[in-house]
């Protein structure tokens, strides 16, 4: 079968478009929608030294090197972010990759680790827990990676959240009944003091693009599914928005849209809550940020 | 025809229809075509592409997070 868009052999199949695109085709329609995103949600700011999460799971890895051309084109510097939530089996293999990415770029990076940063490991936070290990992964993880990007003086820290990342959460909140955090969602953060504002350029690629992109691109990835992964609400989601999507093509972009157009209106009924400081030093919205209540817990 | 799928669980033979697709070969499994890229050999395949009677073809599961 051959490109809609050329003469060569055709390897992607975007069913939403019903578009046949060849490797160099395909490619380039993912660097322009990345680009386009940053571009139309002034993600990038010239001379902005960007904080990147990378996991050396295929989507961190796509934004990293999607960055590395931004970077060799606009006057940015990078900044590699990982986060060792300790999870055994999993991490050892993935953390190799990620650094490996960061040498082949020429990338400074930090690694953080749970262990070292809040004392346990995620595997030891999970023997006779209260809550999912999703509950507690995401909240230390999204301090640890804020305090590293602060640290290091990052103006922003990139997320490599994609298409299905951002549908899923949408839908998670809307099945929650929690608009107000519904209404944070976005391509960006509030920017707020104490906070590197989080943006993710890939919220308009969806996941299996992002990792045909990293495998037509030659990438090293990471390509194991998270041992935790099966017991979070986030994979009864996902199951469910696929099955959608496979009878709608095209309805992860319509949901994405909808909640960009319906977080317009909420973000007057839901403006930025005043931030205090926790007395472990982070600011947060109550009188004990969320990481500290998990510690307390644990 | 019979086409052999491979998963990162486990291989099995499947009987389809001639003129079959990859996406038909990943709909027998019970498996949502939207978290699996396939492979024909080294080379990535299409989900809209036929198969021959015979044909092996190896599915990568591309979810990864929690």
């Amino acid at each position: 079968m051959k490109c809609d868009q050329c003469s060569n052999d055709a390897v992607a199949y975007l069913r939403y478009f019903n578009r046949k695109l060849c490797a160099d085709c395909f490619k380039k329609l993912t660097e322009q929608r990345f680009t386009k995103t940053i571009t139309k949600n002034k993600l990038i700011e010239r001379g902005h030294k960007i904080g990147v999460a990378v996991s050396g799971g295929k989507d961190s890895i796509t934004l990293l090197q999607l960055l590395g051309q931004h970077a060799a084109r606009y006057p940015i510097e990078l900044f590699g972010i990982v986060i060792d939530e300790g999870i055994n089996g999993y991490r050892e293999t993935s953390i190799p990759i990620a650094e490996k990415n960061f040498k082949d770029l020429g990338v400074d990076y930090t690694i953080l680790s749970f262990k070292d940063e809040l004392g346990k490991t995620l595997d030891t936070m999970c023997v006779d827990r209260q809550r999912n290990a999703c509950s507690y992964c995401g909240v230390f993880r999204r301090r640890l990676m804020n305090q590293a990007a602060r640290d290091a003086g990052c103006d922003k820290l990139a997320t490599g959240h994609n298409l299905d990342d951002e549908v899923q959460s949408i839908m998670m909140n809307y099945l929650r009944g929690d608009f107000e955090r519904l209404s944070r969602s976005g391509p960006s953060t509030a920017n707020q003091d104490g906070y590197v504002q989080r943006i993710k350029p890939m919220r308009e690629i969806p996941e299996k693009e992002s990792a045909l992109y990293a495998m037509l691109s030659g990438f090293e990835i990471h390509l194991e599914e998270c041992p935790y992964a099966e017991e979070a609400f986030r994979t009864t989601v996902r199951d469910l928005i696929n099955n959608m999507e496979d009878k709608s093509p095209g309805i992860k972009f319509s949901i994405l849209n909808g909640a960009d157009n319906l977080n317009d209106l909420l973000g007057d009924k839901f403006s930025p809550a005043e931030l205090k400081t926790c007395k472990c030093g982070e600011k947060t919205v109550t009188e004990t940020c969320k990481a500290c209540q998990l510690l307390e817990e644990l | 025809m019979r086409i052999e799928v491979k998963t990162p669980d486990k291989g099995e033979v499947v009987e389809l229809n001639s003129g079959a697709t990859v996406r038909d070969a990943i709909l027998k499994l019970g498996e949502n075509p939207e978290i699996y890229l396939a492979k024909r050999g080294s080379k990535l395949v299409m989900e809209i592409e036929e198969l021959d009677d015979g044909d092996s073809i190896e599915l990568i599961k591309i979810v990864s997070g929690g």
